[in-house]
Parts: structure tokens; sequence; C-alpha cells
């Protein structure tokens, strides 16, 4: 464990921003349809990984079901290997990409 | 009508399970079979376990290898946790959240690899179900849905 540092805080200047720092390489997640994972079963996975209402994972499952495919979360390579690996523990057919690529099929 | 008892119940901050003596010993049967499986090495390539190990990056074999490197251990580990949670407790009849959490997740694995056996399909219908493996994997499906239901009440 790592106790919090005494001393007085130092002011840092930040650029004032409403958006997070933008990542240069963004990166999707996608979960794709499959026959054997339950319908209830993937929007609790989508619940409980992202925190997702039950409409949004609803409605994210039903685009899977229904199209195919669904974009589940994007970010940094880092962060889409981790909700991968997440998704993967949980037996869902997830992949990675780059944003906008393969887009077309 | 029939009205059928639910297996498993929500109380409180557990989940109370009402199986048969015979299904826990099915259900912790097969969670022994998928742990051998996954931790025999040679099932590394083993088609059966296509489903429980997907591909990362299915337009990059080069970072899909490493990908594979570094998370496929975690992963294997990840459901040896899951199946070691469940045969410890699951006869007990009941589980706290994160316990059965992973029972979901152990019960779907135990899934993906009998299903891709079967080589199941959206569009199955009756003519499949008389195949006593198809209903062994139906089991599951239907313990798994109660298990999503128990969930979500």
């Amino acid at each position: 464990m790592v106790a919090m540092p005494s001393t007085a805080p130092v002011e840092i200047e930040r650029p004032e921003s409403d958006v997070e720092t933008v990542p240069d390489t963004p990166w999707v997640v996608i979960v794709w349809n499959d026959p054997i994972n339950l319908m209830s079963y993937v929007t609790w996975v989508l619940r409980k990984l992202f925190g997702y209402s039950e409409e949004r994972a609803t409605a994210l499952m039903l685009d899977v079901h229904h199209k195919g495919r669904a974009v589940v979360s994007n970010g940094t390579r880092e962060k889409a290997e981790l909700d991968v690996f997440r998704l993967h523990e949980h037996g869902l057919w997830a992949t990675m990409q780059h944003d906008g690529a393969g887009e077309s099929s | 009508m029939i009205l059928r008892r639910r297996r498993i119940k929500r109380v409180g901050s557990e989940f109370r399970f009402h199986l048969a003596e015979e299904e826990t010993e099915l259900i912790v049967g097969l969670l022994g079979q998928l742990s051998e499986l996954l931790n025999d090495p040679g099932t590394m390539t083993d088609d059966r376990l296509r489903r429980v190990f997907p591909t990362a990056y299915p337009d990059d074999p080069e970072r899909d290898a490493e990908y594979q490197r570094f998370m496929r251990e975690e992963l294997v580990a990840s459901h040896l946790g899951s199946v070691e949670v469940v045969q410890t407790h699951l006869a007990g009849g009941r589980l706290d959240e994160a316990q059965f959490h992973r029972f979901v997740q152990a019960l779907n694995a135990v899934r993906l690899v009998i299903g891709t056996l079967l080589d199941v399909s959206e569009d199955d219908d009756e003519t499949r179900y008389a195949d006593p493996d198809y209903a062994l994997y139906g089991y599951l499906s239907g313990l798994l849905d109660e298990a999503i239901t128990a969930l979500q009440s």
C-alpha cells in the first residue's frame, strides 16, 4: 500500500478542456453474433462489464443478434485489449480493430 | 399447468440453489472435464476450445499471436478459478454474488465447449433435440437463463 503524501499540493497548470485527451490511435471493440451465447446472458455481460443501462445493453445485444455485430466499447489499444480480455473471460466472441477499419463489411 | 419450482433464487445478498443431487454432481463433473481440457497443454489448439479462446485481432496475425502469448494463460487461470469456486461451494447450495458470477461464467464456458462440439446453429429445430448431448446442452442453457433471471431479480 502507498500512503498519501502529506506535503502541500503544488498547483499545476493544466489546459482547460471538457474532453479527455483524444487517443491518437482509437480502437473499437466488437462483439460478434454466435449461436451459443444466450441473449439474456450477453445483455447481462454488457451491463456488468461496461455499466450500461438495461436499455443500452439490450440495444447493443439486439444489434449483435440482428446485424451480426456491434461496437461495445472503444479507446486506446491498451483499454481495448483489456475489454476484449474481459469479454473473453465471459465467453463472448469479441475482437478489436482500428476505428473505421473494415466498416464496409 | 405445471408450476416448476425455481432452481435458483436470490435471497438478500446471496443466491440459493434448489438442485437435485444429480444436477449438482452433473455440473461439478462437467466442470472437472473443462478444467482437465484447460490444463492439458495438448489442447492449446484443440478445436473444442475454439470458442473459449477467440482471436482478438482477426486482421493482424502478428498482434494476435502476441496477445495470445500474454493473455491466454491469464484466461485459462480465470476459467480455472471460476471452476474451483463452483466445485468448492455449489454443493453447499448457496453462493455470494461474486461466487455466483463465477458460477455463471463457468457454466457458460461449459456451454461454449459443448455447443462447439455439437456445432449448434441458430436454425436448430426440434429434430436435433432428440440427441442426448443436445439435451444436456439444452439443460445447461435453461439453467444459465434461470441464473440470469435470478441476477436481475
